[in-house]
């Protein structure tokens, strides 16, 4: 039996006297909470067996990530910073899950064809919902706090670590209202699609800042004196919502009753009380509103139309050499710009630049100002400039898989001799459409940085970078783009396969390195590149139908 | 005499069981074949043994004379094929994946281009030729695949349920569209569960069940097989006259 559901049970009276019907709730609740297991969360595949105790899981796992925001409260000198470190991790996990994970849930307009023309009244449908995502996030707040309670209790004893429930509590309905607000605010402004892309992009967002978080923070951490580290309130602390929270953990722990906190000690009681009112009362209905209208309209999208003999529309001509490759180019071309499971897949690789450029200036011993200072005098840029392979490499491994993969019965109807040319054009269209803009921008960060002496490993870099990515679809298993379901991501792979592939382009980083130290060296390389990328793209122009993997 | 465009002997394919036993078929220039059958009865892989996307199977089949298994370009050149589930591209707009189809049968953009625009304009879907497919209803991706089926003029063309999701006016369009063809020249195979239509457009009806060809003939001489409409016609042939008594057993549960 699901203990979730069992919880609920103990608030059937109170859905009855709100007038709920409670088996109905039930039943909903049930099938939503069913549909959550075997919901696939972003790179992580679930077992084709139905998982039987994710409950006790998702707690352990919350609850292991909670562990480390109970070492900063306990370590931490300072209360309130370790204070404003729980609540903002806390808040922030509400809103993200919230915004990532549950964006699907909370835009769901299948109740309105499933539920709604079945007889359940509004109220019950929007109790489900509520309880529904209350039960989610309930996981993760109690699994989060766990073991942060302990230490309150532990280090302030019993009346604190009240406090700190209730603080808890608080914290997690202002996340969910101040969420909630944000979607309306957006749903008021933007279409359906639009919504949509908003919230891809801060899934994206969202993805680098984990990873950023992860490898940056401790790193950060390990600089700052935190012994000596005094929090004093700032005028801008009363617009963030975790220091309301932790500033009325401080005045109850220190017995401070000064403007400042009675100020924040107010904002934090009265805002999600006020808060809840506002939305049961004015936003919920509007929200249901706006989410019946939701997907109903058959208005047309904004339009997509490229110009004929405009720039976007020239590309294709410029790269490619048969109108199969073409058609190829631009299809791909097109579809990395739009598709939104592509996108989450492949475009933290960008911020993964960023994240791994910051990472290796963090290296040294010396403070960032020095380690830029002797910048200039370092090969550091080479490995810039081979950093953008980062995201030409995950793109490559996603290409094959789309959720429109049964679309790819055109490549078998069409009179295609070999599949060649509609992978190389896909490469090239990985290559202008990810590798050209993201070189762009590093180019100008290693210009401004090595000045002019950095031009000959500029343009050097280009070709090298193509022909690393010429050669890892070359030596990688064939398959045509975006003709794989999903679900089969992460059986093709082959260990030696990929060791093989990364040893031959790290080599040819090597070479440039090596290049580098003398660089009349390159002049000479030039041409020879351009004459391998040649043969290389020329060989893989010719795969077969057989040499494809489906 | 007049030109068989398709021809199969003992045409059989096995996956796991036998789906396709010895099918043998004769399509003349210029037919429309009616090609039906219940589900799982190997329509779709009569279909696509015979476009050459489904490469391996046994018996022999040619298409405008070309052997299936060894002219496979130059039959799919020539032919058209619409699959029976609307999957397309939908993060492209129509224009851009007629273009893109376009490439792929290496055809001039610029008659690509004005083709796409008129065509769609005769599905009335010129507003949204330039907007993304992903929010189109069945019925409008159903026309876009149309157009992509027959967008380079093909000899032959291969209908695997057509119909499916389009309204009323557009079913009305594509039949009229499928006579004009034929009137052109044009062989039409089309597979379907629309018994009505099939009965009105077809110059010729083949049965197929659990894969074996049970009746080929005009409806007239399929009338003296069994007598009725094709509906009838069918339910007879296949074996499936008990609808009667399943559906009061379904009523019988749903009142108890």
């Amino acid at each position: 039996m699901n203990v979730l559901l069992t919880i609920t049970d103990l608030f059937r009276w109170l859905y009855l006297r709100l007038g709920v019907d409670y088996e109905q709730l039930r039943a909903i609740v049930g099938v939503k909470l069913m549909m959550d297991n075997r919901r696939q969360v972003i790179g992580y595949t679930k077992n084709k067996k139905e998982p039987t105790n994710v409950f006790v899981w998702t707690l352990f796992f919350y609850a292991l990530f909670g562990v480390f925001i109970a070492l900063a409260i306990a370590t931490v000198p300072s209360f309130m910073l370790g204070m404003v470190i729980f609540f903002s991790y806390i808040m922030a996990m509400i809103s993200m899950t919230l915004i990532t994970d549950f964006s699907s849930v909370l835009l769901d307009t299948s109740d309105n064809t499933i539920i709604l023309p079945k007889p359940i009244d509004g109220r019950t449908l929007f109790a489900a919902r509520t309880t529904h995502i209350i039960l989610y996030l309930g996981q993760l707040a109690i699994g989060s706090a766990v073991f942060p309670a302990i230490v309150v209790f532990w280090q302030h004893g019993v009346i604190l670590f009240l406090f700190f429930l209730l603080a808890l509590l608080l914290a997690v309905v202002t996340a969910v209202i101040l969420t909630n607000g944000f979607y309306l605010l957006l749903m008021q402004f933007a279409s359906e699609e639009k919504l949509k892309n908003i919230i891809n992009y801060f899934q994206i967002f969202m993805a680098i800042l984990i990873m950023g978080g992860y490898q940056i923070l401790p790193r950060i951490m390990e600089r700052l004196d935190l012994d000596n580290f005094v929090f004093e309130i700032q005028w801008w602390n009363f617009l963030l919502p975790p220091i309301w929270m932790a500033g009325a953990m401080e005045a109850v722990h220190e017995n401070l009753f000064d403007i400042n906190h009675i100020v924040l000690t107010s904002i934090a009681v009265s805002f999600p009380v006020l808060g809840s009112i506002v939305v049961n009362n004015y936003l919920s209905p509007v929200f249901n509103r706006k989410l019946g209208a939701m997907g109903s309209s058959a208005e047309p999208q904004s339009k997509e139309k490229i110009e004929k003999g405009s720039f976007p529309d020239r590309l294709g001509s410029w790269f490619t050499t048969s109108p199969v490759e073409r058609g190829a180019f631009d299809m791909i071309y097109k579809i990395l710009g739009r598709d939104r499971k592509i996108k989450l897949k492949i475009y933290p690789a960008f911020g993964y630049i960023l994240i791994f450029g910051f990472i290796f200036m963090l290296k040294g011993k010396e403070d960032i100002s020095t380690t830029l200072h002797h910048l200039p005098e370092t090969h550091f840029h080479i490995l810039l400039i081979y950093l953008s392979f980062m995201v030409l490499q995950v793109t490559l491994f996603e290409i094959p898989y789309s959720d429109d993969f049964k679309a790819s019965w055109i490549y078998f109807s069409a009179p295609l001799e070999s599949p060649g040319e509609i992978l190389s054009g896909t490469v090239k269209a990985i290559f202008v459409k990810l590798f050209i803009p993201a070189y762009l921008v590093i180019s100008m960060v290693i210009l401004y940085i090595w000045k002019v002496g950095a031009v000959a490993d500029l343009v050097f870099g280009i070709p090298n970078n193509f022909l690393m990515l010429t050669l890892l679809a070359s030596l990688s298993r064939r398959h045509l783009p975006l003709s794989m379901a999903p679900s089969l991501r992460g059986q093709a792979g082959n260990f030696v396969r990929t060791v093989l592939t990364l040893i031959a382009t790290g080599l040819l980083g090597l070479v440039h390195y090596a290049l580098s130290l003398k660089p009349v060296l390159m002049l000479i390389a030039f041409p020879l590149e351009i004459g391998l990328i040649y043969f290389v793209l020329k060989s893989y122009k010719k795969t077969t139908w057989k040499n494809i993997t489906l | 005499m007049e030109t068989l465009v398709i021809t199969t002997t003992n045409l059989s394919k096995t996956y796991q069981s036998p789906v396709l036993k010895n099918i043998n078929l004769q399509v003349r220039a210029g037919e429309i074949i009616g090609y039906i059958g219940p589900n799982g009865a190997g329509k779709s892989t009569t279909i696509k043994i015979l476009t050459g996307i489904i490469p391996d199977f046994e018996g022999e089949a040619s298409v405008l004379g070309l052997d299936v298994r060894k002219d496979t370009l130059e039959i799919k050149r020539r032919i058209g094929y619409i699959p029976e589930n609307a999957a397309l591209y939908d993060t492209l707009t129509p224009t851009e994946y007629l273009q893109f189809v376009g490439q792929l049968y290496k055809m001039e953009r610029s008659q690509v281009d004005r083709k796409a625009k008129e065509l769609l304009n005769v599905f009335e879907l010129s507003n949204y030729a330039d907007t993304r497919m992903t929010t189109f209803s069945k019925g409008m991706r159903q026309k876009v695949l149309l157009i992509a089926g027959m967008i380079h003029n093909p000899t032959i063309l291969f209908l695997d349920e057509p119909l499916s999701g389009l309204d009323a006016n557009a079913v009305i369009l594509v039949k009229e569209i499928l006579i004009q063809l034929k009137k052109n020249g044009k062989t039409i195979f089309y597979s379907s569960h629309l018994m009505d239509i099939v009965e009105k457009i077809s110059d010729r009806i083949m049965i197929i069940n659990k894969g074996e060809m049970i009746a080929n003939g005009t409806f007239t001489e399929l009338n003296s097989l069994a007598k009725g409409s094709l509906e009838k016609i069918f339910t007879e042939l296949t074996g499936n006259r008990e609808h009667e008594s399943a559906a009061g057993q379904f009523i019988n549960v749903l009142e108890n």
